[in-house]
């Protein structure tokens, strides 16, 4: 399971803690790596910049995709994964406040595998994230694995 | 001869014949009255006599029949009968045989003495009396007396009477005959006079009079009709005078006239008729005037005039005639002159309505001219119409240009053609003097008139006819103008028809300047209207962007406060203690009530900002799905719930769910206190528009408050009691709002509520009505 990280893009660090947060008190334990923009999410992911370095065979199990992000929007940052073919396949989770019309339909439209609203009340987001874990990490096998 | 022609006869015949009529009647009258009293007088006589010879009989016999002395009775008897008077004598004695008789007996009944008169008068014409006369001795009867008197004397005297009568009444009349004749002659010999005369008067001789010297009455009517005669003579004078000036007035008249008999062959035509037409009167009678008649029109008139005859009605056309190759226009009227109800011919006249006739195309021209939309072309035509009205050569319309110096043609016609527009300068023309003080109408010579005006000598222009065209206030416009290189005629319907042309021409300049006028305003419209939808639009990009922020920003801080409220509930339970953990209890929940706020007014923001999209929509669908998920939610709850089947409409199927999740979570959430909740969703027809409703039996309201109901944040019941944010039926009137429908509510406090909402029928775009 180690390899099996989680890339988690968001740039509240309220936001932040709270998911992990949550993902820890699912018992989901993987390694989660987190981007604070679009921009940075990119770079991890095709490994530039900053992540130069990083291998790019590596790529993250789930990614848990922000909308509202700083320089790069999340659907910005969608449309790129799912351009590129070393990412195209990865398994995107939109995470999001917003319930506007426009960003779910846009969500999907551009290949998003799931759409989870982040609620106020807390526990419903745990049921949430708890659902998300078991689906995505444990009983669905990521594309490039097939 | 009958009676009743007696009054048609002479004067003489009914004198002479009234005369022995009366005659006649009196003779007849004196001639019955001598004999009435001869035979009264006669037969008193006869009566005496019998009255007186009875008792003498009676003395004279009596002896001798009781005797028997036959001897005494016959000398008797014939003594009797000496008298011529008696024709037959018996005596008879008592036992009724015959003693003694004498003379010859008639047989017919004896009668008494006494009934002498009455049998002269029953039976006048027998020529004897018969009586039987008793014989007395004493008181007893001896013997009969029968006696046969000869009564014919007395006939023969009324007889002979009668004659004598009837000779002089014959006499008599014959007498006055011949009298009344002669006085009838003398009476009436004056009036077979007069009769003559009159007679030789009937034949037309006014010049004799009648001559009668008596001073009768004959001599007052002789004198009355001579002076008769001479007032005829006199008017016919005047009648014969009368003719002459009317035969006069038919030569000279500006009309022509005509006669025609009644087969309608022209009788004659004056000369005014010879003019127009230009034939001879000769050439005109019979049915010569109809080859005057232009070749086109020909057939119809002459069968149109030969149908009036037929008809004897009155003929009434308008044509034209060929004069030597000059058309004519003429307005021909004839009325039928009857004799003792027999046509005897036709008066008409001829008419010269020319001029009319071009004033009326003119005018046609002009009104023809005023259907063209295009303006350009609209005045090329009126150029063209004015230039063939007068029949000159030239013709322009000029608008007068802002310096008020120069003019700008906008249609020019010359000779038999357009011309190019062109500006010429207003000073020394008679352009000028239109424009600045009124019409110009001058016949010839124009060009001498206005020397400055190099245009007018170059074109050499005799005859000028302008006017102004003069805006609806009055404003100058610019000018019309005729101009003929001859002189040109004024005649009456010159200025009228000019000034026609000039207010349609000016109006049609005003209209086209208005018209250039709007189109530009109607630029600045457009484009002031295309920038308010330009800053319409980055509003609404703005207000979206806004909602988008708020959605997203405006949450955040909510899911940490609510978050790490939880964090701390969770991880340092202990620590907090009960007062701590409900104060952080409170902390959570009112981060997550006023997330529910920002949910709801984001709804209701979505409502108003989105496009409504028309679709068959399924009430009853997603009623079943709302309260499916109600049911999820709270699957402790009982309720009866109703839904009505097939409640379909036309609407946003989105904005319908809001709705609908709206009214049936608020019936859902207020029935929550009741044991039998019962939810009922239906439709009915109400003015043919369906009206759908939901309706519980919860806790319901004061409709007092119903105002209140649909503004946003107005709440009617206390959150401690039911939960709610005041935005749920705000957001579903501005839903309703938007597809044109209604919404409203019936409601008692503890019994429940209803609210009822109709979806506009009419299936047009309706996403422009909105109430942001």
């Amino acid at each position: 399971m180690l390899d099996k990280f989680i890339l988690l893009v968001e740039d509240n660090p309220d936001d932040e803690a709270l998911t992990l947060r949550a993902l820890k008190k699912n018992n989901i334990s993987n390694e989660v790596h987190v981007a604070r923009d679009g921009v940075e999410a990119l770079d991890f992911l095709f490994c530039r910049e900053a992540h130069a370095d990083r291998n790019s065979a590596s790529q993250p199990q789930l990614i848990l995709l922000d909308l509202k992000l700083p320089r790069m929007d999340g659907l910005e940052v969608l449309k790129e994964i799912r351009a590129n073919p070393l990412t195209k396949l990865l398994p995107v989770v939109i995470l999001t406040t917003s319930n506007e019309d426009c960003d779910v339909i846009g969500s999907y439209e551009l290949g998003a595998n799931s759409f989870i609203r982040k609620p106020v009340d807390f526990d419903q987001f745990m049921d949430a994230v708890r659902q998300l874990g078991l689906y995505w990490l444990v009983l669905n096998e990521s594309g490039d694995r097939r | 001869m009958s009676f009743f022609s007696f009054g048609a006869r002479s004067i003489r015949f009914k004198f002479i014949s009234t005369a022995i009529v009366i005659e006649v009647i009196m003779l007849s009258v004196l001639i019955w009255n001598g004999l009435r009293l001869t035979n009264y007088y006669l037969l008193a006589e006869t009566e005496t006599h019998l009255n007186i010879m009875t008792p003498l009989i009676n003395a004279g016999l009596a002896g001798p029949i009781v005797q028997e002395d036959l001897s005494t009775l016959t000398e008797i008897l014939d003594r009797m009968t000496m008298g011529v008077s008696v024709k037959y004598i018996e005596i008879q004695n008592a036992n009724l045989e015959v003693l003694v008789k004498k003379g010859h007996l008639k047989p017919q009944p004896w009668l008494k003495r006494d009934d002498f008169i009455q049998y002269m008068n029953e039976e006048y014409k027998q020529d004897r009396f018969a009586f039987r006369e008793p014989i007395y001795i004493g008181s007893r009867i001896v013997g009969y007396a029968n006696i046969q008197m000869d009564i014919s004397v007395i006939n023969v005297a009324l007889q002979s009477l009668f004659n004598q009568g009837l000779v002089i009444g014959i006499l008599e009349i014959f007498l006055t005959v011949m009298f009344l004749s002669l006085i009838g002659y003398a009476l009436t010999r004056h009036l077979a006079t007069l009769t003559d005369s009159v007679k030789e008067m009937a034949k037309g001789d006014y010049s004799q009079h009648i001559h009668v010297d008596s001073q009768d009455e004959i001599g007052a009517v002789a004198y009355a009709i001579n002076h008769l005669v001479d007032e005829i003579e006199l008017n016919n004078k005047k009648i014969i005078m009368q003719n002459e000036e009317i035969a006069g007035l038919t030569r000279l008249s500006p009309v022509g006239i005509f006669q025609s008999n009644e087969a309608g062959e022209c009788t004659y035509a004056n000369p005014r008729w010879m003019e127009l037409s230009g034939l001879t009167l000769e050439k005109s009678l019979g049915e010569g005037w109809a080859s005057a008649i232009y070749l086109d029109d020909r057939p119809w008139v002459y069968d149109s005039w030969r149908e009036a005859v037929n008809k004897q009605a009155v003929f009434e056309v308008e044509f034209r005639l060929n004069n030597h190759g000059e058309t004519v226009w003429v307005a021909v009227r004839a009325e039928p002159q009857m004799e003792n109800g027999q046509l005897s011919g036709y008066i008409g006249s001829v008419t010269d309505i020319t001029e009319r006739k071009r004033i009326e195309s003119t005018i046609t021209a002009l009104a023809e001219s005023s259907s063209v939309n295009d303006y350009d072309e609209f005045l090329r035509n009126v150029v063209k119409s004015l230039a063939g009205a007068y029949q000159a050569k030239y013709a322009f319309v000029g608008q007068l240009l802002p310096d008020k110096q120069s003019v700008q043609t906008l249609a020019v016609w010359a000779g038999d053609g357009f011309v190019d527009n062109f500006v010429y300068e207003l000073r020394g023309t008679p352009c000028e003097d239109i424009i600045y003080e009124g019409k110009q109408l001058i016949t010839c010579n124009a060009w001498r008139l206005y020397p400055d005006d190099a245009m007018l000598k170059e074109m050499s222009v005799e005859g000028y006819y302008g006017a102004p065209l003069l805006g609806a206030e009055g404003s100058k416009l610019g000018l019309i103008t005729v101009m003929d290189t001859k002189p040109m005629e004024l005649l009456p319907w010159v200025e009228p028809v000019l000034g026609m042309f000039a207010a349609r021409v000016a109006s049609e300049i005003e209209r086209q300047q208005n018209t250039e006028e709007l189109e530009v305003h109607r630029f600045h419209l457009e484009d002031l209207v295309s920038l308010r939808t330009a800053e319409m639009e980055a509003l609404n990009h703005e207000l979206e962007a806004f909602s988008y922020s708020v959605s997203h920003d405006l949450r955040a801080p909510l899911r940490s406060i609510s978050g790490f409220s939880q964090a701390l509930l969770e991880d340092y339970a202990e620590k907090l203690g009960d007062e701590g953990k409900d104060y952080l209890e409170r902390v959570r929940n009112g981060a997550i009530k006023m997330s529910t706020l920002i949910d709801d007014l984001l709804d209701l923001s979505r409502v108003s900002r989105r496009e409504i999209n028309m679709q068959e929509v399924d009430l009853t669908a997603i009623a079943h799905d709302v309260i499916a998920e109600m049911q999820v939610q709270n699957p402790e709850r009982i309720v009866a719930v109703s839904i009505e089947d097939n409640m379909q409409t036309r609407g946003d199927e989105h904005l319908l769910i809001i709705v609908m999740t709206n009214l049936i979570g608020n019936a859902w959430k207020y029935t929550s206190k009741r044991v039998n909740a019962s939810i009922k969703i239906g439709q009915h027809m109400e003015d043919g528009v369906s009206v759908f409703y939901i309706k519980d039996n919860g806790a319901g309201f004061d409709m007092q408050h119903a105002k209140k109901l649909f503004g946003a944040f107005q709440r009617l019941h206390h959150v401690s009691e039911f939960e709610g944010t005041g935005i749920g039926l705000a957001t579903v009137k501005r839903v309703i709002n938007r597809h044109g429908g209604r919404v409203w509510a019936q409601a008692m406090p503890e019994k429940g509520a209803v609210f009822y909402f109709t979806i506009a029928s009419y299936d047009k775009d309706i996403s422009g009505i909105s109430d942001i």
